[in-house]
């Protein structure tokens, strides 16, 4: 395959067009992937392909990718009015400008003609900030006559407007003319060099004298370092301006990113802390929503003052609980419920999630909180319409979020294990490695990042840990068994005290922490948990079922420390006083002041459906409602009398509710890339159309004998040669491509076809010319 | 991961210290300069982290490093990251404002950070007392304002760090008398700590000499000093303690009180006096600039009433001493006294003291008694407003009561109630004097000169045994009811038993409480209190006390 390229021998590219003709299909295939947008369509030549590189949107988005240092070189590229040779690059912007060149090359921001680097048009329309900087020399030489060039030329030493350019146009001699100047011409310059570039001068235009010379504004003037632009005012050239301002200020390098080494086990041990945490508060929330769920506002999403109840149960700010609700929901853990008013609540996925181990619960939320296209940060901002913007809605959507997010991440997955970076630095390094990406989110988005990675564990002291490394690289299995080697053990005990606080210094084994929920408040958390028992507690926990007996039992088995009195006292104190009101509901009543009448009713075997239970001799209780129980007693012969119906009803407590994960609209947040196979092929197709279509510029299709065709194109596949064929199709549409035959049988040539990189089937009777690829090309 | 150190860190901000862990004494080192102590029960202590307690640090001269690198090194689990930066931010707060004395233009207001200068100097509440701009980081301050500047300073959260000196005051030499006892070393360290700071708090329990820290505040400052006391009793005591304990001689020593009107070169005066006004002033200001104060010391800082803090605003250029045995103060001005007497200097927690042995340990245990019938009855019935009352003076307490007294036959027996009915009735089963607010001040002394030499067995006192009242051989309290569950109050009156005994003994602290009545619900909020100062209640039913 004709796959290298052959540029006209020695001759130099004329356009950008010409010099990616020259490129090989590597650079070529690396040109498509590092601009995705270009690939989309396969552009059918190099001559569209170049021409849909230089298209402004396009060259926007390639500039987006540009780190500051390239995209100030090009910038300075841009605001030089004539094409450079490399060696005048290096000269203005360093040695570090031959590489910043060669990057620009590759992505056909700038094209070289062999000699001189030319920028790509709309890349200089898109990037003329010349802002502050006067015209380029030439151009204000245009300004003075003749009579007023002639000192200058003097001064200069040479002759004629081009010898008067020549000096100007060479930063080298510049330089040395601003030396010259001395100290006051050169703050002269500086100030007009800040911009703006003019300054007021009275009688500009007249020639000085050689004692004038002294005055620095005048000597720059003789020198034609500034231009009078008339009676009284000087105009400093773009070029000196430049030179001035120290050449392009360019970073070469990026920013450091690391700033301070803590060590792996801190910044792992302080990462496992948060991971387990940013569980443990989703489990609680969740829990606490199973019971009681938030409705789902109108609009969608959550009402403020349920976030703002959720921020208080967890012990979080607003932001922090909105973040948390957000996870809950990426995850697939919390859902809508079904129906004309629908809550939020758990899914059935929760009770998986939470039966699971915990570092398999955390890689379920870290993973999620990665892809996840929504930006929890933005809960709570107001829109244009000044309406807050509600967690759980669709106003936090942000297609782009995993982008941005994932940008971070990257960036902190390059620095070593163990050290840290501050926000700062990580803003410094995003804006350098991309000066004009972010959008109005820009400032913000990184540090919304960074904080909600330490909140989920991702860091810990500002460092990413080990497992969040693996999870970023996608082994998530691995990520978790990293995370459980540093999750405390669950503890099977803890701490009594005598002012009645239970101090469980760690995480306690699930069951525990359940009982000790029933019985205490919890009254802070963190590393450990401080429970505080209190009357109203202990009869939270008898009317749970739990008895005395049960509650001094849980406190002698668990407690490492000896049970005070004073709490053994309380419990007993409310034991002794639970329970001594009773309140029941039931169905019915039956009063009847004949006592023997209803011991007779209860002695029935007929009435047992009733579920009759005698409360004092003359009242019965009946679960079933009123009217069972008049049909009851009357078919057992009796009279009854209804009486003025009670409606109390059985409270039960209502069961934990869920809802079904609804179907959501999938996104894929990942950037779009262009894998290499596809590259190859797409530059592949590339190379084919670029042929045909030159060809068919050059030599236009004209229709041969069939038996040369056949000749030709069996010759041409035993040869493995590419042709150029022309053909017209069964819509009578007439084509013209490049194909390499593979076999000419039966009235059929079968031959691959480069355009749409696949074999295809061409009759013999409807090809109207075929062509060598050489000789179309004209070599 | 975990490392296994005796503290844990929690989210909110309080650190739980595990008492029986071998390196919890050394942890406690390491956190006590900048934890408040917030509870003290037995196996656990929890400390809390304030912006107050932080700052107090700073001022000590901690830094935030310190603070950091105590957290991390003695915590089981990893710490928080945001609370680390927010202890870090919060540190760094403090000492961005400086107070200095300018050669030529006397006070100013420095900053090290000129955005925060610019922010307090543009605050509507701060600008009033600042001047003229010097330069970028300078702003005079007005001397007459130092005080509420610093207030102000506090209150938007850059606390001045107060460096601009203090007058010498009147010299007077004064010297400790050490003749067969010596200051303990606590209280020179709290001395120490104090002199060092210039002005601030000492904390430490009853019992535990505080006006013995007074005193060598006041040897080693050598100059006339005002104190400031919560009452009469309090200030003769003072008298009396300085008499014993100093060089200072009965001239020297002046009372300025409702009864006398002295000023001399060491002068007492009561908070009351202080607060007394006339024709709607305060009719005693002139007494603080009486004299050139070179010390002014408060005793019984958490008392310290609201006008008098507005007094010590003007005094920002003396040298100020609090003592206290909490900072805790039930009015939640804790922020006043760091800004205007001071930062905390010295802080030990009882049970440390106590276990050096300087205060006596004590056994608290509280005696539930059940109500007759009758009694019940009317307690249900009564006002809402009444049922403390009619609960912890329930007639019933009396017989066992008596059966405590007896129980504890030899030794000095302090009965503390609050209602007067109750008392006297108390004073007549019993047999013992009474003291209240109405018994004169003669006549206090001389009962409590009797108590101390034993020729009574005890004393039936009112609320003025919440103050500084000094019963060395205190061995018994009896407290019968209260002012409704003010911590304060158990604090104070714990502390009247705590002073060490002669012979080592173990003191007795009993609570006399009605069952199922508000009296218990009482009971348990000033139990949990002491729980939390490491206390522990043992409860004990009123017939097995009778049965004995």
């Amino acid at each position: 395959m004709t796959s290298s390229p052959s540029r006209a021998g020695g001759e130099s590219p004329r356009s950008l067009a010409d010099s990616l003709r020259a490129w090989s299909d590597e650079r070529l295939a690396g040109l498509l992937q590092t601009r995705p947008d270009l690939a989309v369509p396969v552009p059918p030549d190099l001559g569209v392909l170049a021409a849909r590189s230089a298209v402004r949107l396009s060259v926007l988005r390639a500039l987006d990718d540009l780190d500051a240092f390239r995209l100030g070189l090009l910038e300075a590229l841009s605001l030089q009015e004539q094409a450079m040779t490399p060696a005048a690059i290096e000269d203005l912007v360093g040695k570090a400008g031959r590489d910043g060149l060669a990057a620009l090359e590759d992505l056909a921001l700038v094209w070289s003609d062999g000699r001189m680097v030319h920028v790509v048009g709309s890349v200089r329309e898109v990037l003329s900030t010349s802002a502050g900087l006067g015209r380029p020399v030439a151009a204000l030489l245009t300004l003075i006559g003749p009579g007023r060039l002639a000192p200058i030329e003097q001064a200069l030493g040479v002759t004629g407007t081009e010898g008067v350019l020549a000096v100007l146009h060479d930063p080298a001699k510049v330089r040395g003319l601003l030396e010259q100047a001395g100290e006051q011409a050169r703050i002269v310059v500086d100030q007009l060099a800040a911009g703006p570039p003019l300054g007021a001068v009275r009688d500009a235009r007249r020639v000085a004298t050689p004692e004038e010379l002294s005055s620095p504004v005048r000597w720059l003037l003789a020198h034609g370092l500034l231009v009078a632009i008339d009676e009284d005012t000087v105009e400093l050239p773009r070029e000196v301006g430049l030179l001035a301002r120290g050449g392009p200020q360019l970073k070469v390098k990026p920013p450091l990113l690391t700033a301070r080494r803590v060590g792996v086990a801190e910044v792992d041990r302080a990462a496992g802390h948060e991971a387990a945490d940013v569980v443990g508060k989703v489990e609680a929330l969740l829990e606490s929503w199973a019971a009681m769920p938030p409705t789902v506002l109108r609009s969608g999403g959550l009402g403020v003052r349920d976030l703002k109840r959720a921020a208080k149960e967890l012990d979080v700010t607003e932001a922090a609980a909105a973040l948390i609700v957000e996870i809950a929901y990426a995850a697939g853990l919390l859902d809508t419920s079904p129906g004309v008013d629908p809550d939020w609540l758990p899914t059935p996925a929760f009770d998986r999630w939470v039966a699971s181990p915990v570092e398999d619960r955390w890689v379920l939320l870290a993973r999620s909180w990665v892809v996840m296209t929504r930006l929890p940060a933005l809960v709570g901002m107001r829109d244009e319409r000044d309406k807050a913007l509600a967690a759980l809605s669709t106003d936090i959507e942000r297609s782009s979020a995993p982008v941005d997010r994932r940008r971070v991440l990257d960036l902190l997955s390059e620095t070593s294990p163990g050290t840290t970076t501050t926000e700062d630095t990580v803003l410094d390094v995003l804006a350098w490695r991309a000066p004009r990406r972010g959008g109005r989110l820009r400032d913000v988005l990184p540090s919304w990042v960074l904080g909600e990675a330490a909140a989920l564990g991702l860091t810990g002291r500002g460092g990413l840990s080990g497992f969040a490394r693996l999870l970023l690289d996608g082994a998530d299995r691995e990520a978790g068994k990293a995370l459980a080697g540093l999750l405390p053990a669950p503890l099977d005990h803890v701490l009594v005290q005598p002012d009645l606080t239970v101090v469980a210094p760690g995480p306690l084994e699930r069951d525990l922490a359940r009982e000790l929920a029933v019985v205490a408040d919890i009254e802070s958390t963190g590393g450990a948990t401080v429970y505080r028992v209190t009357e109203a507690t202990v009869r939270r926990a008898l009317d749970a079922g739990r008895t005395s007996t049960d509650l001094h039992e849980l406190f002698r088995t668990r407690s490492r420390t000896p049970v005070p009195q004073s709490l053994t006292y309380l419990v007993d104190d409310v034991a002794r006083r639970h329970g001594r009101l009773r309140v029941g509901s039931s169905g019915s009543y039956l009063r009847c002041d004949d006592e023997a009448l209803l011991t007779e009713l209860l002695a029935t075997k007929r009435a047992d459906l009733l579920g009759l239970r005698r409360l004092a001799p003359t009242v019965v209780t009946s679960r079933a409602n009123i009217n069972q129980v008049l049909e009851v007693l009357r078919s057992l012969g009796h009279a009854p009398a209804a009486e003025s119906p009670d409606g109390a009803v059985i409270v039960a407590r209502p069961e934990a509710r869920r809802t079904a994960v609804r179907q959501r609209a999938t996104r894929h947040g990942e950037p779009m890339a262009l894998p290499d196979e596809q590259a190859r092929l797409a530059v592949m197709a590339l190379r084919a159309g670029d042929l045909a279509a030159r060809a068919a510029r050059r030599h236009p299709v004209t229709i041969s004998h069939s038996i040369d065709t056949l000749a030709f194109l069996q010759e041409a596949a035993r040869e493995h040669r590419q042709v150029w064929l022309g053909y017209v199709d069964a819509q009578g549409r007439s084509t013209s491509r490049v194909v390499e035959p593979r076999s000419v049988e039966g009235g059929y040539v079968t031959a691959y076809d480069h355009l749409r990189q696949e074999d295809r089937t061409f009759s013999v009777h409807r090809v109207t010319g075929v062509a060598e690829v050489a000789e179309a090309e004209g070599v | 991961m975990t490392t296994d150190g005796p503290l844990i860190v929690q989210s909110d901000k309080t650190l739980l210290l595990e008492i029986d862990h071998p390196l919890s004494g050394e942890c406690r080192q390491a956190i006590a300069p900048f934890a408040e102590l917030e509870r003290s029960p037995e196996h656990v202590h929890t400390y809390r982290l304030t912006p107050l307690g932080l700052w107090n640090a700073r001022a000590a001269g901690h830094d935030a490093e310190q603070v950091v690198d105590a957290l991390v090194r003695f915590s089981r689990y990893a710490v928080p990251h945001a609370l680390l930066v927010d202890v870090a931010d919060t540190m760094d707060r403090f000492g961005r404002l400086r107070l200095e004395q300018d050669p030529i233009h006397g006070l100013v207001l420095k900053t090290t950070d000129r955005a925060v200068l610019e922010e307090v100097y543009r605050n509507k509440k701060v600008s009033p007392m600042l001047g003229e701009r010097l330069d970028p980081e300078t702003v005079i301050a007005f001397p007459s304002e130092r005080g509420r500047l610093k207030q102000a300073l506090l209150k938007v959260g850059w606390p001045a760090e107060d460096l601009a000196g203090y007058v010498d005051g009147e010299a007077h030499p004064i010297e400790l008398v050490q003749d067969g006892w010596v200051l303990r070393d606590y209280q020179q360290m709290a001395v120490d700590g104090f002199w060092h700071g210039g002005s601030g708090v000492v904390v430490l329990p009853c019992g535990a000499g505080k006006t013995l820290v007074g005193a060598a505040a006041m040897a080693q400052a050598g100059a006339t000093t005002l104190i400031l006391v919560t009452n009469t009793v309090s200030g003769r005591q003072w008298k009396s303690e300085l008499l014993k304990r100093t060089t200072l001689t009965e001239e020297e020593i002046g009372e300025y009180s409702g009864e006398k009107k002295e000023i001399k070169p060491v002068t007492i005066a009561t908070y009351q006096i202080m607060t007394t006004k006339k024709k709607g002033e305060y009719a005693h200001l002139d007494l603080f600039g009486a004299r050139d104060w070179g010390l002014v010391v408060y005793d019984e800082v958490h008392l310290l009433p609201a006008p008098v803090f507005r007094m010590t605003a003007d005094l920002q250029s003396r040298r100020r001493l609090g003592l206290t045995a909490t900072l805790v103060r039930e009015d939640g001005r804790e922020g006043d006294v760091f800004s205007l007497i001071g930062p905390k200097r010295y802080d030990a927690p009882w049970k440390d003291i106590e276990a050096q042995g300087w205060i006596a340990p004590a056994d608290c245990t509280e005696v539930r008694v059940t109500m007759t019938d009758a009694e019940r009855l009317a307690y249900a019935t009564s006002e809402p407003a009444d049922r403390y009352k009619v609960a912890a003076t329930a007639h019933t307490k009396i017989a066992v009561i008596r059966k405590l007294v007896e129980r504890h036959t030899g030794d000095q027996v302090l009965v503390i109630g609050a209602y007067l009915d109750q008392l006297d009735e108390l004073g007549a089963a019993l047999d013992m004097p009474i003291i209240q607010g109405s018994t004169k001040n003669a006549d206090r002394e001389v009962l409590f000169e009797a108590f101390r030499r034993r020729e009574i067995p005890g004393l039936v006192v009112s609320k003025v045994a919440n103050f500084s009242i000094d019963l060395p051989e205190a061995a018994i309290a009896i407290q019968v009811s209260g002012t409704f569950g003010s911590r304060q109050e158990e604090a104070q009156r714990l502390g009247r038993v705590l002073r060490p005994k002669a012979d080592g003994r173990s003191a007795h602290f009993y609570t006399v409480i009605s069952r199922d009545s508000v009296d218990q619900e009482y009971a348990a909020h000033r139990q949990r209190f002491l729980a939390e100062q490491g206390y522990p209640y043992t409860i004990v039913d009123a017939d097995d006390v009778l049965a004995e």
